[in-house]
């Protein structure tokens, strides 16, 4: 039985059908919608290019085809052992049970209702047709889904104030150097940037206090703050969830029998670093969906690659691969953006202890696909820059 | 089996080749990738497969 009807759910279920599982398959999925994709929401979807339907990944015949019995609009509400409860009454009892109930949008302290956020198909429909009439925007934090927000306004003339905690957008992810580069794409855009702002309280859905005492009102407000696991539901499960569920490195949640997890909603074990580690990427939830489905069936996993993530924003990709977080040294693999230069093109190599953990990419694909195997296989600096032609 | 790359669709992220070296290769200018070989050896199957199913844009198409 697999609970949550989104990339992670439907990937484990692909894969168990694909190596042979002869069971039978119940999908419990929260929302109405067939599961659908959620990268282009904030791409495709947001700017209009595509119509929503693209975005599914698997349609009601498509699940069929599985051998699936799917549940959709139906939420669990508790977790006994492997039986699971739903909120329409029933239960489904199975030999295994796998979570993939993804995050929920993070609010803001006393955040009014009014105030947009970007999860699900349906925020992203709403949000499309809130800035077909904005003339203003206000977007509160400047991650990937903020600039990829952002992005869309721009594209339809709407006027874009994005307020960001930290020194630069994307600081997490491209740490404070490099963040500066993303800097640059909003505000070569258009946008009017402000970082190191900090939000007092949001007075209603148009009218943002700041800490400082100033009030910013706009037509829309976006809270693009980041994304939190909702996993109420098991709290008679037994299990003491902090955060994300913990699981081992290969996805079964620890305390717990029968049952494993799988996506954004679990941290798994990595053994490289030592501890348990979440991540919030489509290709993350995909091996790990992969792996969870091969140790269900007791067959050998496929190898785990360095995690990699992309945003499309401001007419480029921003790739990254590997770990940028462990880094002491930064290298400039291609173009001049560190010193000035278009950002566009521009390559970044993290190295930590003098070994390639990660590395960033602004536009430039090709160039950028020859680090993904250098970054899992931890190459030494004197290697990485030989490849650089 | 046979495989090709919808380039309407790619994006060039470049998942494919990671997933099976052999059946693809990458254009220099935007990461996209194409088959060479649109033709898949029955050892790479699997492998075409994994690829299809590792792309984020479903650009690899099997047939
Ligand atoms: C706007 C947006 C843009 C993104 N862009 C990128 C990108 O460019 N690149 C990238 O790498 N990643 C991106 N991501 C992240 C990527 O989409 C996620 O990593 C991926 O969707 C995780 O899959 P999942 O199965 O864990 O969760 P989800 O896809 O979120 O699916 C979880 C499903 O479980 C359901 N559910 C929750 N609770 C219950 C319950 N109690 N009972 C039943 N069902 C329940 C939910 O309704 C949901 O449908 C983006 C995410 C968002 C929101
Ligand atoms: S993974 Fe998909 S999008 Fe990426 S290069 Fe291959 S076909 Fe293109």
């Amino acid at each position: 039985m697999v609970v949550g009807a989104g990339l992670g759910g439907l990937r484990t279920i692909e894969r168990l059908r694909a190596d042979g599982y002869p069971g039978r398959i119940t999908l419990i999925g929260a929302e109405e919608h067939e599961p659908y994709d959620r990268p282009p929401l904030s791409k495709q979807v947001l700017s209009g290019d595509w119509e929503p339907g693209r975005a599914v990944l698997r349609d009601r015949a498509g699940l069929a085809g599985l051998d699936v019995t799917a549940r959709l609009g139906t939420g669990a509400v508790a977790l006994h052992g492997t039986t699971v409860e739903l909120d329409d009454g029933g239960t489904v009892a199975g030999d295994a049970v796998v979570i993939a109930t993804g995050l929920v949008a993070r609010r803001l302290p006393h955040q009014p209702d009014g105030v947009a956020v970007l999860r699900t198909l349906d925020d992203a429909l709403a949000l499309r047709r809130a800035l077909g009439t904005a003339r203003s925007m206000i977007v509160i934090g400047a991650g990937f889904v903020g600039a990829e927000v952002t992005c869309a306004a721009l594209r339809r003339g709407v006027r874009v104030t994005v307020l960001e905690a930290l020194d630069a957008p994307c600081q997490r992810v491209l740490g404070r150097r490099v963040g500066e580069l993303a800097t640059r794409l909003f505000t070569e855009a258009g946008a009017d940037l402000r970082c190191g702002t900090r939000i007092g309280r949001l007075l209603d859905g148009r009218t943002v206090e700041l800490a400082d005492g100033s009030v910013l009102s706009a037509d829309l407000v976006l809270a693009g703050v980041g994304a939190v696991p909702d996993l109420r539901w098991l709290d008679g499960a037994g299990v003491r969830v902090n955060d994300r569920l913990a699981c081992n490195e290969r996805g079964r949640v620890v305390g717990m029998s029968g049952v494993w997890a799988v996506g954004d909603a679990a941290a798994w074990w990595n053994p490289a670093t030592g501890d348990h580690h979440g991540g919030e990427h489509w290709t993350l939830t995909g091996e790990q969906a992969a792996r969870a489905a091969c140790d269900i069936l007791g067959t050998e996993p496929p190898a785990a690659g360095p995690p990699y993530v992309w945003s499309d924003q401001f007419g480029l990709k921003v790739q990254v691969i590997g770990r940028t977080d462990t880094a002491d040294e930064l290298v400039q693999l291609h173009g001049t953006g560190l010193d000035g230069g278009p950002v566009k093109g521009t390559v970044v190599g993290y190295l930590a202890g003098g070994v390639l953990a990660g590395a960033v990419s602004f536009g430039a694909p090709a160039r950028f696909a020859r680090y993904r195997a250098l970054v899992a296989s931890g190459a030494p600096r004197e290697k990485v820059l030989a490849t650089i032609e | 089996m046979q495989v090709r790359v919808d380039s309407d669709l790619c994006q060039g992220h470049t998942l494919c080749a990671m997933a099976a070296p052999d059946l693809f290769a990458l254009r220099d200018e935007d990461g996209h990738a194409y088959a060479p070989d649109e033709n898949v050896p029955a050892a790479q199957e699997e492998r075409a497969q994994e690829a299809a199913r590792s792309c984020p844009e479903r650009a690899v198409q099997l047939s």
